[in-house]
């Protein structure tokens, strides 16, 4: 069977991962929120600093999601699928305007990197070691029966064990983040909602309420 | 479960408007690539790019040039080409698209972009909707977004929901083009060559970049191509955002992920990703010689095209598999000395043999790496 066996969400103040995580920030300004909630979860991980901000909040709530998940499932087997609407378009045009203010052209490579959206696939893959099938999708809204239809059919197909299946939207200071970390489990004592579209929307849409 | 085919495709690109038109360049090894100036970055490169005047022309007969960008324009020129030779209604409900582009309408930031397109288009869904309206399609696309590797993520992606059931046809639309924006940022990563590049050769300094768009349509219903998507994989490297890994792990499991149900024998022509960095060509030779594939004729097509980002896993794999159905080899432009630790069987001139099964790779920006096998249907 495959589970949900637990969801993460990350709004500018706030982290939340199911009942067993909830770090708060008092910070107004977005990378300072960001920091005091990295802090929270005392983690060391330099690279964080490095990342652009929808990455950040990528790892964060990966962070606190993975920290509550225990799995054995090998790296090779795990995937990761994001969605959002923004693609990288935040730091795209953060870039464009650093590069093409007239009598400047300083091209950052550091920040150019970051003007692809999955390069936070790649931050995750590398901070929890998954090597396994990836997307990035874009689209308005979570296209949650499409994607979990597609999961899904990795899972059936054998290329899976495990995977990251969320929404990470940054843009503009808009932040909206939801991860589930999805599991094939044999038994299901602790009742685990199954990986169904209906169970994922309905968690997305109960914590995006709170 | 029904078997998957390809009934029709486009490549759109500098060397020309069709496939056809593509191959024949590629057959006799004929680039797109160019010289060109950058005004804003006051940078030569050399690149494939679409004159924007040759694309309003041909887009003229289809509607108004005005209220669409170039990339839009070349994207429309490419379906509408496609479905011509696949010939099926777009607008039914069991049709969907799946876009594949790293950028875009990224052009649009740009203050001199043109008045009538509303700046929202900068938004890729904004884009893709723009496009499938105009072919009357009102099913909600999937747009892929995953650097260098989308194209061919795009197609397994496609292969994949069909077999799900829920469509009868797939249209894989994979643009991208060539701005300043892409260019500054590849030239500050020192990844430019402002000469014409060279894969796999000792004197490689770096990519060309290109304008293209592919477009290839999927069915589940109707008979097309006498090929077969064998297998397909994506993975992650798990190492380096912005640099592939040195020991080519993760390309060599995306390899062995998509040889599931195909003998590594069997192969007989490799399309590598070859985009002429040190770095990549030095991954890909690693792997190709791990998997025990490097006597295998290999080729990169980036020395015609320039790397085209998001539609090079299409345009690669549309020129994959019609080496197969043209029997051509085609040579791999900018090679002449062996620049890689361990060597690859590069095609050095286009000759004719009879192919059966490709490997096509590519990897990107993220870690990512993705493989995909064509085959000769057995009739």
């Amino acid at each position: 069977m495959i589970c949900i066996k637990q969801s993460s969400f990350l709004n500018d103040k706030h982290l939340q991962v199911g009942k067993k995580l909830n770090i708060n920030s008092s910070r107004v300004e977005m990378v300072e929120a960001l920091k005091e909630i990295y802090q929270g979860l005392n983690v060391s991980y330099p690279k964080f600093f490095k990342m652009d901000k929808m990455s950040k909040s990528a790892f964060l709530a990966a962070e606190g999601l993975m920290s509550c998940c225990n799995t054995l499932v090998e790296k090779e087997k795990i995937g990761v699928f994001l969605m959002n609407k923004s693609a990288s378009l935040d730091t795209d045009e953060n870039y464009f305007e650093k590069t093409f203010t007239p009598g400047e052209i300083k091209p950052n490579p550091a920040l150019f990197v970051y003007t692809l959206p999955n390069i936070m696939l790649g931050e995750l893959s590398i901070r929890h070691g998954f090597k396994g099938e990836q997307a990035m999708w874009i689209g308005d809204q979570f296209d949650v029966q499409n994607l979990v239809n597609y999961v899904t059919l990795l899972f059936e197909e054998q290329r899976i064990n495990g995977a990251i299946v969320g929404w990470v939207e940054f843009y503009r200071g808009v932040q909206n983040v939801f991860l589930s970390w999805v599991e094939r489990i044999s038994d299901n004592p602790e009742a685990f909602a199954e990986f169904t579209s209906k169970n994922v929307e309905s968690i997305y849409n109960k914590i995006n309420r709170v | 479960m029904s078997e998957i085919s390809i009934i029709g495709d486009n490549i759109t690109s500098p060397l020309g408007w069709t496939t056809k038109k593509n191959f024949a360049s590629l057959s006799q090894g004929v680039t797109g690539l160019k010289r060109h100036y950058s005004k804003s970055l006051d940078l030569f490169h050399n690149s494939g790019i679409i004159e924007i005047s040759q694309s309003e022309d041909l887009f003229t007969e289809l509607g108004n040039a005005e209220n669409f960008t170039k990339l839009e324009m070349n994207s429309i020129l490419s379906i509408k080409n496609a479905l011509d030779i696949a010939d099926i209604d777009p607008t039914g409900k069991d049709v969907l698209f799946v876009f594949s582009t790293t950028k875009g309408n990224i052009d649009l930031l740009k203050h001199s972009a043109k008045a009538k397109v509303p700046r929202k288009r900068r938004f890729l869904q904004n884009m893709a909707k723009a496009i499938t309206s105009f072919f009357g399609n009102k099913i909600k696309p999937i747009l892929i977004s995953n650097a260098c590797i989308s194209g061919v993520v795009a197609i397994i992606t496609a292969q994949r929901i069909l077999k799900v059931g829920d469509y009868k046809h797939i249209i894989v639309i994979a643009c991208d083009e060539v701005t300043d924006f892409t260019l500054s940022g590849f030239n500050s990563l020192k990844a430019l060559s402002q000469e014409p590049c060279l894969p796999f050769d000792a004197k490689r300094k770096g990519i060309n970049l290109g304008d293209a768009c592919g477009t290839i349509i999927l069915s589940a219903e109707k008979k097309g191509y006498p090929i077969e998507i064998a297998g397909g994989a994506s993975t992650n490297d798990a190492n380096h955002i912005s640099g592939p890994s040195r020991d080519g792990e993760g390309m060599i499991r995306a390899i062995q992920q998509s040889l599931l149900g195909t003998d590594v024998s069997e192969i007989d022509f490799v399309s590598a990703h070859g985009t002429a960095t040190l770095f990549n060509d030095e991954m890909e030779a690693k792997a190709l010689k791990s998997m025990n594939l490097h006597e295998v004729p290999t080729n990169s097509f980036k020395g015609y095209w320039g790397h085209t980002l998001g539609a090079a896993g299409v345009i690669e794999c549309i020129a994959s598999y019609h080496s197969i159905l043209e029997n051509t080899l085609v040579g791999s432009i900018g090679f002449s000395n062996q620049g890689t630790t361990d060597p690859v069987n590069i095609i050095r001139k286009s000759n004719k043999k009879t192919i059966n099964a490709v490997l096509k790779t590519a990897s990107g920006f993220g870690g990512c790496n993705a493989s995909i096998i064509f085959k000769k249907k057995a009739i």
